[in-house]
């Protein structure tokens, strides 16, 4: 169970989380919906601890991160998968290197059970034979995909995905949200999306929050969102240009 | 009365942001430290960054030596002749190299060869979210990208201040013996004559402290990137800039407290 | 063979560290296969300039160094640690010298006698050798440089004191006629033994006679003088011997001469000889210094006697020297001359001094004794007399005459040239003062003629005191041979208004800075 209370954060001035509370069901998809700028990436970088709140606490399983040193970050981060929103893939190393990074770093697999286990985690997400290319020389959607593989190496128990299909074309849109659903089906994670797409946010979330102006504003399934009463959560379902979003 | 007043507001300004630069280098500096004792270094990253600073810098450096060792020796002619000293052209050659231009030159091409690199790689991985992939993997930035280089650079930095200063003190020789039609045994032997064992290990020293320098700077400098390609661009030159005067600072400072 | 980066970067490093291991070793003299050595030592007066390490050479191969230096009894007791390749005998000796002037001393170890050592048996370990008195340092050589050059100072002071002053400058004057005097009597001594005296004396008076004659065909005795130089060449060329042997019978007679004017010369010679005793004293020292370095004795000695060393010490030399600024190129000469002047039967002497500071240009000082009125100017007067058989035709300035049937007397007067020089190719410019008055001038060197071929003229006797703003012109040409003699002739004032205008031939003779050098040091002549 991960929790936010109260989180503010501040970047010169500009006030992004305006007393954020959420929590996070485990073993569960949450769909974050807002606006591009509301703070999203903001709150997803709080969850792993790669930014600190100004006040307010995160709790992992009740260990509230900013309490803990970096050596336990460290370990506690390893609980933890990231889908970046271009993959962030080092584009220094091939792609099997990329998957099989965290399996280097942490586990002290023999080379032949490394390489298992990248070939069977790129296999999940629909790719073969491009263990040796560079990431520079995949699309977009190939490398959202390695990302995922490289994310799911370690079999996390939390995976944060950042604007998993932002970029993409609907086709690829769409594989990739199955992919998120087949996986988190066959590894049990808590995933944690955030996403401006609300189609891909009704087929994949169990539960939907919507963030406006640094703070949620509304949270629940899918089917109360598409009737919901507020004006702004209509306004952003329906994608309409009049309402109370000020543009 | 605004109008003057801003003006001290800059200088205030400017000070702050000095003094700001350089506690978050040695904070920076620190937490590499912190890192080495926490997760000892990355031996695979150390070696990459080694055969970059070292073997690939080679004919950058050795070409640099080369050319300014021969410049060296022509001048010393000049000014030799003129007291009929020419047999001090040697010591003149060797002792400039080893004590001065041998590390500081070595420090300065290698900062532009390896610190603009390492500022736009790390630049680079930190607005491609590469940095905070890899905290996010539970990799320490710190010892994975910044530790391996200052360390690979401090050890090679005295390592190519050697290749620098013997291929310098070699360029001399070449213009002594063979345009200037001197006798090569002299230039040799005087050398021997004059140089102290001191003179080649305090400026080996200046090396080591050299190679700190410009990798700290360049890594930190990466680290600090932001807003997209012109902001790699950006940290890159500081990195450059700031690691040469930091050297040529470190020079002086050095050199007034070892000779 | 395919090498991984870990395998490539140890390889370098290894051996860029080897290398600095090797080049640490050799520069820090650690030597892991030391040669065996064994110990001697010496004792010094002074152990200045050496200090552990310092090279101890035996034939200018280094054969150890030093290995610790103990003060014993107020000496210094050095002790050297010799290769055991090589032996010491007992009666080696070792003294320390220095590489250069500006560089460093080292021990030199010098065999006293090779047949003797080869007798004896090398010296064993921690043996004492003699050592020769250290030689003087620098220093102290100096030292004794400065105390001639002051010596020198205090005589040309003195020098100074008795010249500078209004009694000095009558003293000169004194001496002047005295040699005026001499002059006169070696006049006579000359015309006593025409008969002795060689051909080319014969054609000077034939030349002069001629030159009487040239008053009413002025063209053809001008053609006719030239003729009469070569002849003169010619003659000297193969007089030369018999000119010498004049020279010597003239010289003999002219001690005669001196003897009997002792007196008067005396009176006069005996300041210069107060001055000059001094300036001799200097010398002897100088000399004394210079037998010195000859025979090796000293530190310069040792120094002058050891090739490199002497070659560093040229080099050093050289480029001080470099460093003044062109003292080598400053030139003195000197000439003396005398006109004969036709229309007056007067005649002008002059003794110039030129300093030439470099090849483009020179400053000429001097002094003439010139008739009366000469160059527009008034001068001191004074009276000389002269003796002759033969007193000349028209006396044209009758001041102050004394005459009998042989002699008669003639006033000049005392004039001062200083002038500045300005080569360009072949001319020269002169301008400043002529005769004690203001003049200008130019030469003009015959091209490949050595120089010695000079067409010249001069216009003076501007701003003179006699009021006249009218230029004295004189023009000619003069030919030197021999390096110091030269003849001259042409036409003296030539726009006068006064029909003064004359014909003058004339000679004399010129040295250099060489010659002089030749005459004090006896070197090679140049």
């Amino acid at each position: 169970m991960i929790i936010l209370e109260n989180i503010n954060k501040s970047f010169k001035n500009v006030k992004v989380l305006n007393n954020l509370n959420i929590s996070f069901e485990d073993k569960k998809i949450t769909v974050v919906i807002g606006r591009s700028g509301e703070g999203k990436s903001v709150m997803l970088k709080h969850i792993v601890g790669l930014l600190k709140p100004d006040s307010g606490r995160v709790l992992f399983n009740d260990i509230d991160l900013n309490s803990i040193n970096k050596k336990e970050l460290n370990e506690l981060r390893k609980k933890f998968g990231m889908v970046f929103q271009d993959g962030a893939l080092f584009d220094s190393i091939n792609i099997f290197e990329n998957v099989a990074f965290p399996l280097r770093q942490h586990l002290k697999l023999s080379e032949g059970d490394v390489v298992k286990k990248v070939i069977s985690a790129l296999n999940d997400v629909g790719l073969s034979g491009i263990e040796s290319k560079m990431p520079a020389e995949l699309s977009g959607g190939m490398r959202k995909r390695v990302a995922v593989a490289r994310a799911l190496i370690l079999e996390p128990e939390t995976v944060l995905f950042d604007e998993p299909t932002t970029g993409l074309d609907p086709i690829m849109s769409d594989v990739i949200n199955n992919l998120i659903i087949s996986t988190q089906k066959h590894f049990k994670y808590t995933g944690i999306i955030i996403s401006h797409d609300i189609e891909g946010a009704y087929k994949t979330a169990d539960t939907i929050a919507m963030l406006y102006e640094g703070a949620i504003i509304e949270k629940g399934d899918a089917e109360k969102f598409k009737t919901s009463d507020n004006p702004v959560v209509r306004q952003f379902v329906t994608g309409s240009m009049i309402g109370p979003i000020v543009i | 009365m605004d109008f003057i007043l801003r003006y001290f507001e800059k200088i205030g300004l400017f000070v702050l942001y000095i003094i700001n630069e350089l506690g978050s280098l040695i904070i920076y500096l620190w937490n590499c430290i912190l890192s080495i004792l926490r997760y000892s270094v990355n031996v695979n990253n150390l070696f990459d960054q080694m055969a970059f600073i070292g073997m690939d810098s080679f004919y950058i450096v050795g070409l640099t030596g080369l050319f300014v060792g021969m410049v060296l020796s022509l001048q010393a002619y000049y000014a030799a002749r003129i007291v009929g000293v020419t047999y001090m052209i040697g010591p003149t050659v060797a002792l400039a190299m080893t004590r001065e231009l041998g590390p500081v030159l070595t420090a300065l091409m290698i900062t532009a060869r390896c610190g603009s690199s390492m500022a736009s790689e790390i630049g680079t991985m930190k607005i491609s979210e590469q940095v905070d992939a890899l905290e996010v993997m539970a990799v320490d930035p710190f010892y994975f990208l910044s530790v391996p280089r200052i360390i690979a650079s401090m050890v090679m930095l005295p390592i190519m201040s050697i290749v620098t200063s013997l291929i310098g003190i070699f360029g001399g020789y070449v213009v002594y013996k063979f345009f200037l039609g001197l006798n090569g045994a002299v230039f040799v032997d005087m050398i021997y004559k004059y140089i102290k064992l001191s003179d080649i290990y305090n400026g080996l020293l200046k090396a080591v402290f050299f190679g700190i320098i410009l990798a700290t700077i360049s890594t930190f400098k990466g680290f600090e990137a932001s807003g997209g390609s012109k902001g790699v661009g950006r940290v890159t030159t500081q990195a450059v800039v700031l690691s040469s005067i930091y050297i040529l600072f470190a020079d002086y400072i050095l050199t007034s407290i070892l000779f | 063979m395919k090498l991984n980066k870990e395998t490539k970067v140890g390889l370098f490093t290894v051996a860029i560290l080897l290398i600095l291991v090797f080049f640490s070793m050799k520069v820090g003299k650690i030597n892991l296969f030391k040669p065996p050595t064994y110990i001697i030592s010496t004792y010094f007066a002074s152990a200045n300039g050496i200090g552990i390490g310092t090279n101890v050479e035996m034939a200018g191969i280094k054969v150890g160094t030093v290995k610790k230096i103990k003060l014993e009894n107020g000496q210094a007791h050095v002790y050297m640690e010799i290769n055991s390749k090589y032996k010491i005998y007992p009666d080696y000796t070792a003294s320390i010298r220095s590489m250069s002037l500006l560089g460093e001393s080292y021990i030199s170890i010098t065999p006293a006698n090779t047949a003797q050592a080869l007798s004896s048996k090398p010296v064993p370990e921690n043996e004492i050798i003699k050592s020769y008195k250290s030689p003087e340092n620098m220093s102290s050589l100096i030292l004794k440089f400065a105390k001639t050059a002051d010596n020198l100072e205090a005589v040309t002071k003195s020098l100074k004191k008795s010249i500078g002053t209004k009694t000095g400058e009558h003293k000169i004057k004194a001496i002047l006629a005295n040699i005026a005097e001499l002059s006169d009597n070696l006049n006579r001594l000359v015309y006593l033994n025409q008969k002795n005296f060689n051909v080319i004396m014969t054609n000077f008076a034939g030349f002069s006679r001629n030159i009487n004659g040239l008053t009413v065909e002025n063209d053809r005795a001008l053609t006719k003088t030239i003729h009469n130089f070569r002849a003169i060449s010619d003659n000297l060329r193969q007089e030369l011997p018999s000119i010498t042997d004049n020279i010597k019978i003239v010289s003999a007679n002219l001690g005669d001469i001196l003897t009997k004017n002792k007196s008067n010369i005396n009176r006069s010679l005996v300041h210069i000889r107060k001055d000059t005793k001094q300036l001799q004293l200097s010398l002897n020292q100088i000399y004394g210094i210079s037998s010195k370095i000859n025979k090796g004795r000293g530190t310069l000695g040792k120094l002058v006697n050891r090739s490199s060393v002497y070659d560093n010490l040229n080099g050093s030399l050289k480029g001080i020297n470099n460093l003044v600024g062109g003292f080598n190129s400053f030139k003195v000469g000197m000439n003396i001359n005398s006109q004969y002047l036709d229309h007056t039967n007067g005649s002008v002497t002059e003794v110039n001094v030129k300093l030439q500071p470099s090849p483009g240009h020179y400053y000429i000082l001097g002094v003439d004794s010139t008739p009366i009125n000469y160059g527009n100017s008034y001068g001191e007067t004074q009276t000389t007399t002269y003796t002759t058989n033969n007193p000349p035709s028209g006396q044209f300035y009758p001041s102050s005459v004394t005459t009998n049937t042989t002699q008669y007397s003639n006033s000049n007067s005392l004039k001062f040239n200083a002038e500045i020089a300005k080569n360009f190719y072949n001319w020269t410019f002169l301008g400043g003062l002529m005769y004690s008055t203001g003049g200008v001038g130019v030469n003009y060197y015959v091209p490949d003629t050595n120089r010695n071929l000079k067409l010249y003229a001069r216009a003076f006797g501007f701003n003179s005191n006699n009021g006249s703003a009218e230029a004295y012109v004189n023009a000619g040409v003069s030919y030197t041979f021999l390096r110091h003699l030269f003849v001259d002739t042409g036409y003296d004032d030539i726009f006068s208004k006064h029909n003064n205008r004359s014909l003058f031939v004339g000679g004399g003779i010129k040295f250099t800075d060489k010659d002089l050098e030749y005459l004090i040091a006896g070197s090679k002549m140049p």
